[in-house]
């Protein structure tokens, strides 16, 4: 654990006195990989389907039933049991 | 008794702020993405990595730039990944360390309280509050229950029922603010059929006659059966960025809401409400990267700047919500976004069925382009089905659409000219 800790505290102090601007070709490389990193996960937020075609189905009602708001509690039953 | 009092006693000025709420969601989410982005990178070096389409070309070009890598090469990429993931974390540090320790304090004074019952008033923001005018056109203003008011009275230069009061109208605005004891057991037909029907009873009688009636978010739904079965009260609906179809267009974060539910259900059963910081979470997962990115851009401002001062205005509202009162939090969750009741026309209030089609005043609807928290298509479905509605498409966001720097341009001044022609 004290390694650990040792760890996380070079970690911190790293954060906050590495340069902030790194001129270099990677440096430039690597803020714009992050860029679309960050662009990538908000597509993916937004439009799951055009990454990954249509999510499970999972039947509207489904869970209104199974958490007792519409209906009666069940015991068990997952989506896939539900579906 | 203590013999001397302490020099300096203490204000609500002196205090840091403790947000933005839940400061740990943002620190953990902004971590996980930045080095998501350096795990990932050895399938993206590879070309293996599977983009999301509407990335995947730029991400292609990005990678031909280092064809010609090699071993030395990868290693600099790692290391200038790691090196961008570890400025960007403390780049939002010092965004949200200046946000919590910005001066500006919201100082507008709340206008005379026309009505109150609970914790709900009436807010008159006429030129002579309190007083029977019927010359003034009113606008009954209703916001959502999950955020607080003064999101249409933000500040002086970013209040819309400041803008309407100086264009010669006498806004209304509901302040539902957070659910006393009374409130917690509220479903939305107490708020609907109960507080909102009497703040338009008031409405009426301070002006006289019908009235304009406007629903911003969750509001716009609020006030649909009212605008259904009191025509005769009303002279004009607007409803701003309201969500109707909730299986339109569905995010991730929409879709994944309802699988909640059997999580938060025991937490509604258990406290009443459902709590803020659950809301909270489920805002920020509409956008994982925003916290990172608006501190990051905040911690570049002139912090004296107007903008500065926006900015602080604005995220002070965000984490500022209140809970919502338990019973209705769980027919939001069920009947809206999982059974999608209110499109497929089994929404019910007081018993009633509440349907659009029924509705006969003239009705405008708007739909912010670039809202994320409402999806267009869902708002856009109760405009398609309002008989003869209106539509507007304000270039902004669902927040921005009422306070944003194009917000009287693109929604202020066209529902003023809208309003003023039915009104009159």
């Amino acid at each position: 654990m004290p390694q650990r800790g040792l760890w996380l505290a070079r970690l911190a102090l790293r954060a906050y006195t590495y340069p902030m601007t790194d001129q270099s070709d990677k440096g430039d490389w690597a803020r714009r990989y992050l860029d679309l990193w960050e662009r990538n996960l908000v597509a993916i937020t937004d439009r799951p389907q055009a990454a990954m075609g249509p999510l499970p189905a999972w039947p509207a009602g489904t869970v209104a039933d199974r958490t007792g708001i519409a209906g009666e509690d069940e015991d068990e039953g997952g989506p896939e049991s539900s579906g | 008794m203590p013999q001397s009092m302490p020099e300096q006693v203490p204000s609500l000025a002196n205090f840091r702020r403790l947000k933005p709420r839940p400061l740990a969601l943002h620190f953990a989410t902004a971590v996980n993405t930045w080095c998501g982005g350096l795990a990932a990178l050895p399938s993206v070096l590879d070309g293996r990595f599977p983009w999301h389409p509407d990335v995947e070309a730029e991400a292609f070009r990005q990678s031909n730039n280092l064809d010609e890598r090699n071993a030395s090469d990868e290693a600099e990429c790692y290391r200038a990944v790691a090196e961008e993931a570890l400025t960007r974390l403390r780049e939002m540090t010092e965004g949200i360390l200046a946000y919590q320790n910005h001066p500006y304090r919201r100082d507008l004074s709340d206008p005379p309280t026309a009505w109150q019952e609970g914790t709900t008033r009436l807010l008159d923001y006429g030129p002579v509050p309190g007083a029977e005018d019927p010359r003034l056109p009113t606008v009954l203003f209703v916001p959502s229950l999950v955020n607080r008011a003064y999101i249409l009275d933000l500040s002086e230069r970013r209040s819309l029922v400041r803008y309407f009061a100086a264009k010669g109208y006498r806004p209304l605005l509901v302040d539902w603010d957070a659910p006393g004891s009374e409130e917690r057991t509220f479903t939305l037909t107490d708020y609907i059929d109960g507080r909102l029907n009497r703040m338009l009873d008031r409405a009426l009688e301070l002006a006289g006659g019908p009235v304009g009636l406007a629903g911003y978010c969750m509001g716009g739904d609020l006030i649909l059966p009212v605008v259904q079965r009191r025509p005769a009260d009303i002279t004009a609906a607007v409803f701003l960025a309201a969500p109707w179809d909730f299986h339109q267009d569905p995010g991730l974060p929409e879709q994944l809401l309802p699988l909640a539910a059997s999580m938060l259900n025991p937490v509604i059963d258990a406290t009443g409400e459902l709590p803020i910081d659950c809301l909270q979470t489920f805002f920020a997962s509409l956008n994982p990267n925003l916290a990172g990115t608006k501190f990051r851009h905040f911690r570049n401002m002139d912090q004296d700047s107007v903008q500065a001062r926006d900015f602080v205005a604005l995220e002070d509202w965000l984490n500022d919500g209140v809970a919502v009162a338990g019973p209705v939090a769980k027919e939001c969750l069920s009947e809206w976004y999982d059974l999608n009741a209110t499109a497929r026309g089994m929404w019910r209030v007081g018993g009633r069925i509440v349907d659009p089609g029924q509705i006969s005043v003239p009705a405008l609807v708007a739909t912010p382009k670039s809202d994320r928290l409402v999806r267009p298509a869902s708002a856009r479905a109760l405009g398609a089905a309002i008989p003869g509605a209106d539509m507007i498409e304000p270039p902004s966001g669902h927040i921005g659409m009422v306070v944003g720097n194009r917000a009287p341009q693109g929604l202020w001044e066209p529902l003023e000219q809208w309003l003023a022609n039915r009104l009159a």
